[in-house]
């Protein structure tokens, strides 16, 4: 992960190259990325290790991200009995996944949040306690 | 990739333009007092339709000038790009701004002032 050029790498087991970068601008259910993104990443991915410019790409996946204002995830109650929220998890889901299934089986069985859970409340975009931990780390993981 | 059609500078490159999200929020007046939680839905919650949605561009790599469009988000077809401060003309762009959950929302009614009728009898009075 690079902060200075925004993307992440890292190495399958098989060999290949796994790269990832951003989102698109817009909102988008299209499911395939504007080329501008990978263009970016591409370009950002060269930067960070020239050689890589010799690969070539096997294959690339798009999907949705889910996002809040704060960039941070709902665990939350709502105001129906019985429903509850777990997403809003962004780019941060896949290593968060563990964690917050955790924190979540916590919520429904005992139908209140615990400690890590309370800050994540829906509730928050009425309050306005948001969650500063994107700004404070001025990244997108 | 989109080709979107400036109304200033004509088609250019997606890569020239940023987008600025849904378009048509009003901000609650502050003489129309409503719920946190009613204002809270005007600062942070958004419309996030699969399909025709009105939201706002800027031109920022050209003449840097804001427009407004309606955007199918599943296809990315552009039906219609109009002025700032104005409204959709086209059918289904009209369709897409009365679809917005919004239009129905307490914090949209408080962006209009208060109907004169519905004044206190001593501020009518005033001056």
């Amino acid at each position: 992960m690079s902060n200075a050029v925004h993307m992440y790498i890292s190495q399958s087991d098989k060999g290949e190259m796994v790269l990832g970068a951003g989102v698109d601008k817009y909102n988008s259910y299209a499911q395939r990325g504007s080329w501008p993104v990978p263009e970016h990443m591409l370009a950002a991915a060269v930067e960070l290790f020239p050689v890589l410019s010799r690969l070539r790409m096997l294959r690339h996946w798009g999907g949705i991200v889910d996002t809040c204002p704060d960039a941070s995830p709902i665990l939350s109650k709502t105001d129906i009995d019985g429903l509850y929220f777990n997403c809003g998890w962004g780019t941060g889901g896949f290593k968060a996944t563990p964690g917050s299934g955790h924190v979540f089986a916590d919520l429904i069985a005992r139908d209140a949040p615990n400690r890590i859970a309370a800050p994540y409340a829906l509730k928050r975009f009425e309050t306005g306690f948001l969650i500063d931990e994107h700004g404070a780390a001025g990244v997108a993981h | 990739m989109l080709l979107i059609d400036c109304p200033y500078c004509g088609k250019r490159d997606e890569a020239e333009f940023a987008c600025g999200g849904e378009a048509h929020i009003a901000r609650p007046l502050a003489e129309n007092p409503i719920s946190d939680a009613e204002f809270g839905s005007y600062l942070f919650l958004r419309h996030n339709p699969k399909g025709l949605f009105t939201e706002r561009w800027v031109h920022s790599a050209g003449c840097r000038r804001w427009f407004n469009m309606v955007r199918d988000t599943l296809s990315h077809e552009i039906v219609e790009i109009y002025a700032m401060g104005s409204l959709p003309k086209t059918r289904r762009g009209k369709q897409a701004h009365a679809a917005n959950w919004r239009r129905g929302t307490a914090a949209e009614a408080a962006s209009l002032p208060q109907a004169k009728s519905a004044l206190p009898q001593a501020k009518r009075g005033r001056g």
